[in-house]
Protein backbone atom coordinates (compact mmCIF):
# COMPACT_ATOMS: atom_id res chain seq x y z
CA UNK A 1 0.00 0.00 0.00
CA UNK A 2 1.09 3.76 -1.11
CA UNK A 3 1.78 5.80 1.97
CA UNK A 4 0.42 9.07 1.61
CA UNK A 5 0.67 12.23 3.16
CA UNK A 6 -2.55 14.39 4.20
CA UNK A 7 -2.09 17.88 5.20
CA UNK A 8 -5.11 19.90 7.13
CA UNK A 9 -6.51 23.03 6.78
CA UNK A 10 -8.34 25.42 8.67
CA UNK A 11 -10.73 23.48 11.15
CA UNK A 12 -9.62 20.51 10.45
CA UNK A 13 -6.60 20.97 12.30
CA UNK A 14 -8.46 20.46 15.25
CA UNK A 15 -9.83 17.10 14.56
CA UNK A 16 -6.57 15.76 12.15
CA UNK A 17 -3.89 17.51 13.18
CA UNK A 18 -1.61 19.88 10.94
CA UNK A 19 -0.82 16.80 8.69
CA UNK A 20 -0.66 12.76 8.90
CA UNK A 21 0.79 10.00 6.96
CA UNK A 22 -1.61 6.63 5.92
CA UNK A 23 -1.46 4.23 3.26
CA UNK A 24 -4.37 4.07 0.86
CA UNK A 25 -4.79 3.66 -2.50
CA UNK A 26 -7.56 5.55 -3.85
CA UNK A 27 -8.48 8.94 -2.65
CA UNK A 28 -12.27 7.44 -1.32
CA UNK A 29 -10.26 4.74 0.74
CA UNK A 30 -8.46 7.14 2.50
CA UNK A 31 -11.25 9.20 3.08
CA UNK A 32 -12.89 6.58 4.17
CA UNK A 33 -10.39 5.06 6.73
CA UNK A 34 -9.87 8.77 8.08
CA UNK A 35 -13.75 8.92 8.74
CA UNK A 36 -13.68 5.90 10.82
CA UNK A 37 -10.53 7.30 12.68
CA UNK A 38 -11.95 10.36 13.31
CA UNK A 39 -15.48 10.51 13.88
CA UNK A 40 -15.92 14.00 14.69
CA UNK A 41 -15.21 14.53 11.05
CA UNK A 42 -18.08 12.95 10.07
CA UNK A 43 -20.16 16.20 8.86
CA UNK A 44 -17.12 18.15 7.79
CA UNK A 45 -17.62 20.10 4.89
CA UNK A 46 -13.91 19.97 2.47
CA UNK A 47 -12.51 19.76 -0.78
CA UNK A 48 -9.56 17.10 -1.71
CA UNK A 49 -6.58 18.28 -3.79
CA UNK A 50 -4.22 15.84 -4.65
CA UNK A 51 -0.71 17.16 -5.49
CA UNK A 52 -1.71 20.58 -5.85
CA UNK A 53 -4.70 19.69 -8.33
CA UNK A 54 -8.28 19.90 -6.49
CA UNK A 55 -10.47 16.63 -7.33
CA UNK A 56 -13.63 15.79 -7.40
CA UNK A 57 -13.98 11.58 -8.33
CA UNK A 58 -11.90 9.23 -6.66
CA UNK A 59 -8.54 9.46 -7.60
CA UNK A 60 -5.69 6.33 -7.26
CA UNK A 61 -2.68 7.58 -5.01
CA UNK A 62 0.45 6.63 -5.71
CA UNK A 63 3.22 6.40 -3.22
CA UNK A 64 4.36 9.72 -1.82
CA UNK A 65 1.32 11.60 -2.93
CA UNK A 66 0.45 14.87 -1.18
CA UNK A 67 -3.46 14.74 -0.50
CA UNK A 68 -4.17 18.66 1.22
CA UNK A 69 -7.98 18.54 2.96
CA UNK A 70 -9.71 22.01 2.65
CA UNK A 71 -12.47 23.49 4.47
CA UNK A 72 -14.60 26.15 3.38
CA UNK A 73 -13.97 29.57 5.12
CA UNK A 74 -16.66 32.17 5.62
CA UNK A 75 -14.91 35.21 7.85
CA UNK A 76 -14.54 38.31 6.28
CA UNK B 1 0.35 67.05 -14.89
CA UNK B 2 -1.27 66.22 -10.94
CA UNK B 3 -2.10 62.50 -12.34
CA UNK B 4 1.44 61.86 -13.24
CA UNK B 5 2.27 62.91 -10.02
CA UNK B 6 -0.26 60.79 -8.10
CA UNK B 7 0.57 57.84 -10.45
CA UNK B 8 3.99 58.63 -11.03
CA UNK B 9 5.09 55.09 -9.31
CA UNK B 10 3.01 53.31 -11.58
CA UNK B 11 4.07 55.53 -14.48
CA UNK B 12 7.53 54.43 -14.07
CA UNK B 13 6.68 50.80 -13.35
CA UNK B 14 9.01 48.11 -15.54
CA UNK B 15 5.52 46.68 -17.37
CA UNK B 16 2.90 48.83 -15.80
CA UNK B 17 3.61 52.06 -17.16
CA UNK B 18 0.78 54.90 -18.31
CA UNK B 19 -0.94 52.11 -20.38
CA UNK B 20 -1.40 50.24 -17.33
CA UNK B 21 -2.44 52.87 -15.26
CA UNK B 22 -5.14 54.15 -17.97
CA UNK B 23 -6.80 50.15 -17.82
CA UNK B 24 -7.30 50.72 -14.51
CA UNK B 25 -8.75 54.04 -14.67
CA UNK B 26 -11.51 52.82 -17.20
CA UNK B 27 -11.78 49.96 -15.21
CA UNK B 28 -14.78 49.20 -12.54
CA UNK B 29 -15.00 46.92 -9.58
CA UNK B 30 -17.52 46.48 -7.08
CA UNK B 31 -16.66 45.35 -3.56
CA UNK B 32 -18.88 43.45 -2.03
CA UNK B 33 -18.59 44.29 1.96
CA UNK B 34 -16.45 47.17 3.47
CA UNK B 35 -15.16 44.86 6.78
CA UNK B 36 -11.78 43.46 7.13
CA UNK B 37 -11.64 42.06 3.61
CA UNK B 38 -13.15 45.29 1.87
CA UNK B 39 -11.09 47.85 3.60
CA UNK B 40 -7.50 46.87 2.47
CA UNK B 41 -9.52 46.41 -0.84
CA UNK B 42 -10.97 49.56 -1.41
CA UNK B 43 -8.34 51.65 -0.05
CA UNK B 44 -5.44 49.95 -2.30
CA UNK B 45 -7.81 50.20 -5.36
CA UNK B 46 -8.92 53.77 -4.82
CA UNK B 47 -5.05 54.96 -3.50
CA UNK B 48 -4.38 52.55 -7.31
CA UNK B 49 -6.59 54.79 -9.20
CA UNK B 50 -9.61 52.59 -10.64
CA UNK B 51 -11.79 54.25 -12.61
CA UNK B 52 -14.66 53.10 -10.86
CA UNK B 53 -15.59 51.54 -7.55
CA UNK B 54 -19.03 50.71 -6.10
CA UNK B 55 -18.83 50.03 -1.83
CA UNK B 56 -22.14 47.40 -0.66
CA UNK B 57 -22.48 47.47 2.94
CA UNK B 58 -25.51 47.66 5.10
CA UNK B 59 -23.37 47.00 8.78
CA UNK B 60 -22.45 50.05 11.30
CA UNK B 61 -19.42 49.87 12.46
CA UNK B 62 -18.50 48.49 16.15
CA UNK B 63 -16.08 48.85 18.69
CA UNK B 64 -14.59 45.28 17.76
CA UNK B 65 -14.53 45.49 14.07
CA UNK B 66 -11.50 48.41 14.75
CA UNK B 67 -9.01 46.24 15.52
CA UNK B 68 -8.76 45.17 11.50
CA UNK B 69 -11.52 47.67 10.01
CA UNK B 70 -8.45 50.26 9.45
CA UNK B 71 -10.89 52.46 7.14
CA UNK B 72 -12.95 53.20 10.56
CA UNK B 73 -11.97 55.06 13.89
CA UNK B 74 -13.12 55.34 17.70
CA UNK B 75 -14.94 58.12 16.85
CA UNK B 76 -17.68 56.80 14.49
CA UNK B 77 -19.12 53.56 16.30
CA UNK B 78 -22.71 53.42 15.03
CA UNK B 79 -21.94 54.94 11.76
CA UNK B 80 -22.66 53.10 8.24
CA UNK B 81 -19.45 51.81 7.06
CA UNK B 82 -20.39 52.18 3.48
CA UNK B 83 -20.87 55.60 4.08
CA UNK B 84 -17.28 56.49 6.71
CA UNK B 85 -15.61 54.22 3.97
CA UNK B 86 -17.15 56.39 0.76
CA UNK B 87 -16.24 59.59 2.40
CA UNK B 88 -12.29 58.58 3.51
CA UNK B 89 -12.05 56.84 -0.25
CA UNK B 90 -12.80 60.29 -1.79
CA UNK B 91 -10.09 62.62 0.33
CA UNK B 92 -7.52 59.29 -0.50
CA UNK B 93 -8.32 60.12 -4.44
CA UNK B 94 -10.79 62.72 -5.58
CA UNK B 95 -10.13 61.17 -9.40
CA UNK B 96 -12.15 57.84 -8.40
CA UNK B 97 -15.38 57.74 -8.88
CA UNK B 98 -16.60 56.19 -5.42
CA UNK B 99 -20.90 54.46 -5.64
CA UNK B 100 -21.91 53.76 -2.12
CA UNK B 101 -24.61 51.24 -2.22
CA UNK B 102 -25.83 51.50 1.94
CA UNK B 103 -27.78 48.01 2.01
CA UNK B 104 -27.42 44.15 1.70
CA UNK B 105 -27.06 42.56 -1.05
CA UNK B 106 -30.09 39.76 -2.80
CA UNK B 107 -31.44 38.40 -5.36
CA UNK B 108 -33.71 41.02 -5.53
CA UNK B 109 -31.10 43.97 -6.25
CA UNK B 110 -27.86 41.83 -6.92
CA UNK B 111 -28.47 42.15 -10.94
CA UNK B 112 -29.00 45.41 -10.90
CA UNK B 113 -25.53 46.23 -9.10
CA UNK B 114 -23.54 43.89 -10.71
CA UNK B 115 -24.63 44.61 -14.01
CA UNK B 116 -22.90 48.10 -14.04
CA UNK B 117 -19.28 46.70 -12.84
CA UNK B 118 -16.18 44.96 -14.80
CA UNK B 119 -15.51 42.87 -11.88
CA UNK B 120 -17.01 41.93 -8.26
CA UNK B 121 -14.92 41.31 -5.34
CA UNK B 122 -16.25 39.25 -2.60
CA UNK B 123 -14.98 40.52 0.51
CA UNK B 124 -18.57 39.13 2.87
CA UNK B 125 -18.64 37.29 5.90
CA UNK B 126 -21.13 34.65 5.35
CA UNK B 127 -21.87 31.24 3.04
CA UNK B 128 -25.52 32.72 2.03
CA UNK B 129 -24.08 35.78 0.45
CA UNK B 130 -20.92 34.36 -0.70
CA UNK B 131 -22.68 31.45 -2.71
CA UNK B 132 -25.57 34.38 -3.80
CA UNK B 133 -22.28 35.88 -5.33
CA UNK B 134 -20.60 33.23 -6.90
CA UNK B 135 -24.12 32.16 -8.67
CA UNK B 136 -24.76 35.57 -10.02
CA UNK B 137 -21.31 36.39 -11.70
CA UNK B 138 -21.36 33.05 -13.17
CA UNK B 139 -24.68 34.13 -14.47
CA UNK B 140 -23.51 37.50 -15.69
CA UNK B 141 -20.38 36.31 -16.87
CA UNK B 142 -18.62 38.90 -14.29
CA UNK B 143 -14.83 38.01 -13.00
CA UNK B 144 -15.21 37.54 -9.04
CA UNK B 145 -12.28 37.32 -7.02
CA UNK B 146 -12.88 35.69 -3.79
CA UNK B 147 -11.46 35.85 -0.35
CA UNK B 148 -12.28 34.44 2.54
CA UNK B 149 -10.71 34.20 6.47
CA UNK B 150 -10.43 31.80 9.58
CA UNK B 151 -8.49 32.57 12.27
CA UNK B 152 -4.81 33.03 10.42
CA UNK B 153 -5.49 31.36 7.77
CA UNK B 154 -7.02 32.81 4.22
CA UNK B 155 -8.15 32.05 0.90
CA UNK B 156 -7.93 33.61 -2.08
CA UNK B 157 -9.20 32.28 -5.52
CA UNK B 158 -10.55 33.66 -9.01
CA UNK B 159 -13.98 32.50 -10.39
CA UNK B 160 -15.70 33.26 -13.66
CA UNK B 161 -12.95 34.26 -15.74
CA UNK B 162 -11.49 32.19 -19.10
CA UNK B 163 -8.05 30.50 -18.20
CA UNK B 164 -5.89 30.14 -21.36
CA UNK B 165 -7.51 26.73 -22.24
CA UNK B 166 -11.13 28.40 -22.10
CA UNK B 167 -11.77 27.39 -18.82
CA UNK B 168 -13.83 28.86 -16.25
CA UNK B 169 -14.74 28.11 -12.60
CA UNK B 170 -17.26 29.27 -10.05
CA UNK B 171 -17.16 28.69 -6.15
CA UNK B 172 -19.21 24.95 -6.55
CA UNK B 173 -16.55 23.83 -8.03
CA UNK B 174 -14.57 24.05 -4.84
CA UNK B 175 -17.82 23.47 -2.37
CA UNK B 176 -20.73 22.14 -4.31
CA UNK B 177 -23.34 23.15 -2.02
CA UNK B 178 -22.75 25.45 1.39
CA UNK B 179 -21.64 23.63 4.84
CA UNK B 180 -23.85 22.34 7.16
CA UNK B 181 -24.47 25.39 9.57
CA UNK B 182 -24.09 23.59 12.61
CA UNK B 183 -20.54 22.07 11.66
CA UNK B 184 -19.45 25.39 9.98
CA UNK B 185 -20.58 28.22 11.66
CA UNK B 186 -21.58 31.31 9.99
CA UNK B 187 -20.86 33.95 11.46
CA UNK B 188 -18.02 35.90 11.46
CA UNK B 189 -17.51 35.25 15.09
CA UNK B 190 -14.15 33.11 15.78
CA UNK B 191 -11.17 35.35 16.56
CA UNK B 192 -9.11 36.81 13.88
CA UNK B 193 -5.86 37.84 13.83
CA UNK B 194 -5.97 41.63 12.95
CA UNK B 195 -3.74 41.78 10.02
CA UNK B 196 -5.51 38.65 8.44
CA UNK B 197 -7.60 40.44 6.77
CA UNK B 198 -4.97 42.62 5.79
CA UNK B 199 -3.06 40.24 4.30
CA UNK B 200 -5.63 38.45 2.61
CA UNK B 201 -7.37 41.98 0.82
CA UNK B 202 -4.37 43.26 -0.25
CA UNK B 203 -3.97 39.75 -2.18
CA UNK B 204 -7.54 40.52 -3.37
CA UNK B 205 -6.92 44.15 -4.46
CA UNK B 206 -3.62 42.74 -6.16
CA UNK B 207 -5.50 39.91 -8.25
CA UNK B 208 -8.46 42.66 -9.48
CA UNK B 209 -5.40 45.11 -10.17
CA UNK B 210 -3.98 42.00 -12.88
CA UNK B 211 -7.17 41.68 -14.29
CA UNK B 212 -7.42 44.95 -14.71
CA UNK B 213 -4.02 45.59 -16.38
CA UNK B 214 -3.04 42.21 -17.82
CA UNK B 215 -0.14 42.36 -15.94
CA UNK B 216 1.68 38.85 -14.58
CA UNK B 217 -0.79 35.75 -13.32
CA UNK B 218 -3.83 36.15 -11.26
CA UNK B 219 -4.91 32.95 -9.60
CA UNK B 220 -7.47 32.03 -12.08
CA UNK B 221 -9.24 28.77 -11.69
CA UNK B 222 -6.43 28.33 -8.53
CA UNK B 223 -7.12 28.65 -4.84
CA UNK B 224 -4.42 30.16 -2.48
CA UNK B 225 -4.14 29.39 1.26
CA UNK B 226 -1.80 31.43 3.12
CA UNK B 227 -1.38 30.35 7.26
CA UNK B 228 0.36 33.85 8.52
CA UNK B 229 1.43 31.49 11.36
CA UNK B 230 4.43 29.81 9.37
CA UNK B 231 3.55 31.62 5.36
CA UNK B 232 2.94 27.77 4.91
CA UNK B 233 1.29 28.97 1.40
CA UNK B 234 -0.34 26.33 -1.26
CA UNK B 235 -1.65 26.88 -4.37
CA UNK B 236 -4.33 24.19 -6.18
CA UNK B 237 -5.93 23.82 -9.58
CA UNK B 238 -9.38 23.70 -9.60
CA UNK B 239 -11.13 22.62 -12.68
CA UNK B 240 -14.77 23.21 -14.04
CA UNK B 241 -15.21 19.28 -15.04
CA UNK B 242 -18.13 18.17 -12.99
CA UNK B 243 -21.06 21.28 -13.98
CA UNK B 244 -22.61 22.49 -11.27
CA UNK B 245 -26.28 21.13 -12.11
CA UNK B 246 -26.42 18.89 -9.16
CA UNK B 247 -25.81 21.54 -6.84
CA UNK B 248 -28.92 22.98 -6.97
CA UNK B 249 -27.82 26.12 -8.39
CA UNK B 250 -30.00 28.41 -9.63
CA UNK B 251 -29.05 28.17 -14.05
CA UNK B 252 -31.15 31.19 -14.97
CA UNK B 253 -31.43 34.90 -14.20
CA UNK B 254 -35.07 33.90 -13.10
CA UNK B 255 -34.36 31.37 -10.92
CA UNK B 256 -31.43 33.46 -9.37
CA UNK B 257 -34.21 36.27 -8.57
CA UNK B 258 -36.69 33.63 -6.96
CA UNK B 259 -33.44 31.75 -5.01
CA UNK B 260 -33.58 31.89 -1.02
CA UNK B 261 -29.98 31.74 0.01
CA UNK B 262 -31.06 31.87 3.86
CA UNK B 263 -33.20 28.28 3.04
CA UNK B 264 -30.13 27.38 0.62
CA UNK B 265 -27.41 27.75 3.32
CA UNK B 266 -29.68 26.07 6.24
CA UNK B 267 -29.65 29.53 8.20
CA UNK B 268 -33.43 29.55 7.32
CA UNK B 269 -36.03 27.12 7.32
CA UNK B 270 -38.16 26.96 10.50
CA UNK B 271 -38.92 29.44 11.95
CA UNK B 272 -37.51 29.74 15.29
CA UNK B 273 -39.30 32.05 17.65
CA UNK B 274 -36.21 35.09 18.07
CA UNK B 275 -36.62 37.33 22.01
CA UNK B 276 -34.98 40.61 21.50
CA UNK B 277 -32.19 41.58 23.88
CA UNK B 278 -34.65 44.22 25.94
CA UNK B 279 -36.95 41.38 26.63
CA UNK B 280 -33.48 39.04 27.32
CA UNK B 281 -32.38 41.63 29.89
CA UNK B 282 -35.59 41.44 32.07
CA UNK B 283 -35.70 37.85 32.02
CA UNK B 284 -32.47 36.22 32.28
CA UNK B 285 -32.28 36.19 35.17
CA UNK B 286 -35.45 33.91 35.76
CA UNK B 287 -34.65 30.51 37.36
CA UNK B 288 -37.47 28.82 35.01
CA UNK B 289 -35.34 29.70 31.65
CA UNK B 290 -31.90 28.05 30.84
CA UNK B 291 -29.71 30.54 29.02
CA UNK B 292 -27.28 28.29 26.82
CA UNK B 293 -24.49 29.54 25.13
CA UNK B 294 -23.53 27.67 21.83
CA UNK B 295 -20.48 29.80 21.41
CA UNK B 296 -17.09 28.10 21.91
CA UNK B 297 -15.58 28.30 24.88
CA UNK B 298 -12.38 30.73 24.21
CA UNK B 299 -15.07 33.57 23.04
CA UNK B 300 -15.77 37.03 24.50
CA UNK B 301 -17.41 38.65 26.52
CA UNK B 302 -18.56 36.22 28.73
CA UNK B 303 -21.95 35.62 30.18
CA UNK B 304 -22.77 37.35 33.23
CA UNK B 305 -25.95 35.84 34.18
CA UNK B 306 -26.41 31.80 34.83
CA UNK B 307 -25.90 29.75 32.22
CA UNK B 308 -24.58 26.75 30.41
CA UNK B 309 -22.22 26.33 27.73
CA UNK B 310 -22.04 23.41 24.94
CA UNK B 311 -20.06 24.75 21.76
CA UNK B 312 -22.31 24.21 18.49
CA UNK B 313 -20.30 21.64 17.70
CA UNK B 314 -20.88 19.37 20.32
CA UNK B 315 -24.39 20.44 20.95
CA UNK B 316 -26.27 17.07 19.25
CA UNK B 317 -24.41 15.29 21.76
CA UNK B 318 -24.80 16.95 24.69
CA UNK B 319 -28.30 16.80 25.57
CA UNK B 320 -29.02 15.72 28.34
CA UNK B 321 -27.30 18.92 29.79
CA UNK B 322 -30.51 20.43 29.29
CA UNK B 323 -32.50 20.06 32.19
CA UNK B 324 -35.50 22.71 31.39
CA UNK B 325 -37.98 23.47 29.40
CA UNK B 326 -37.87 27.08 28.37
CA UNK B 327 -34.61 27.66 26.48
CA UNK B 328 -33.23 30.59 25.03
CA UNK B 329 -29.98 29.98 22.69
CA UNK B 330 -27.16 32.74 22.52
CA UNK B 331 -24.36 33.29 20.67
CA UNK B 332 -22.10 36.45 19.19
CA UNK B 333 -24.02 37.82 16.65
CA UNK B 334 -27.34 34.85 16.52
CA UNK B 335 -26.57 32.97 13.44
CA UNK B 336 -25.11 30.30 15.44
CA UNK B 337 -27.95 30.44 17.59
CA UNK B 338 -30.60 30.44 15.27
CA UNK B 339 -28.95 27.28 13.77
CA UNK B 340 -28.86 25.48 17.52
CA UNK B 341 -32.42 26.33 18.24
CA UNK B 342 -33.82 25.21 15.30
CA UNK B 343 -31.62 21.50 16.03
CA UNK B 344 -32.85 21.45 19.53
CA UNK B 345 -36.70 22.31 18.09
CA UNK B 346 -35.92 19.43 16.39
CA UNK B 347 -35.11 17.36 18.31
CA UNK B 348 -36.57 18.00 21.79
CA UNK B 349 -40.17 18.75 19.95
CA UNK B 350 -42.54 21.29 20.88
CA UNK B 351 -43.31 20.67 24.51
CA UNK B 352 -39.67 22.68 25.14
CA UNK B 353 -40.25 26.59 24.55
CA UNK B 354 -36.98 27.62 22.79
CA UNK B 355 -36.24 31.19 21.48
CA UNK B 356 -32.93 32.46 20.18
CA UNK B 357 -31.36 35.73 21.36
CA UNK B 358 -31.99 37.90 18.14
CA UNK B 359 -28.49 39.49 17.28
CA UNK B 360 -26.99 37.93 19.30
CA UNK B 361 -24.96 39.32 22.27
CA UNK B 362 -23.28 41.77 19.76
CA UNK B 363 -27.15 43.48 19.85
CA UNK B 364 -26.72 44.11 23.67
CA UNK B 365 -23.12 45.92 23.14
CA UNK B 366 -24.01 48.08 20.86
Amino acid sequence: MMSITIKSYGSLVDVLGDTLTHKATNTDALIDDINKAFPKLKNSSFVIAVNNTVIKTNTQLKQGDQVALMPPYSGG
Amino acid sequence: MKLEERYARHYGLRDFGPQAQEKLQRGSILVIGAGGLGCPVLQYLTASGVGKIGIVDNDRISLSNLHRQILYDSTQIGEYKAQVASDRLKLLNPLVNIQTYILYISPENAIELIEGYDIVIDCTDNFSTRYLLSDICMLLDKPLIFGAIFEYEGQVAIFNKADERGNQTTYRDLFPTPPNPLDSPDCNESGVLGVLPGVIGVLQATEALKLLTGVGNPLVNKLMIINIKDYNTVIVDISPKQRVSDSFAPSSLAEFEDFDYAVHCGIKGNNVPSISSQEFLTIQDSSKVLILDVRNTHEFPKLQCKHIQIPLSQLSDSLQQIDKKEIIVVCQEGKRSQAAAQMLTEKLGTSYSIRNLEGGLSAMTL
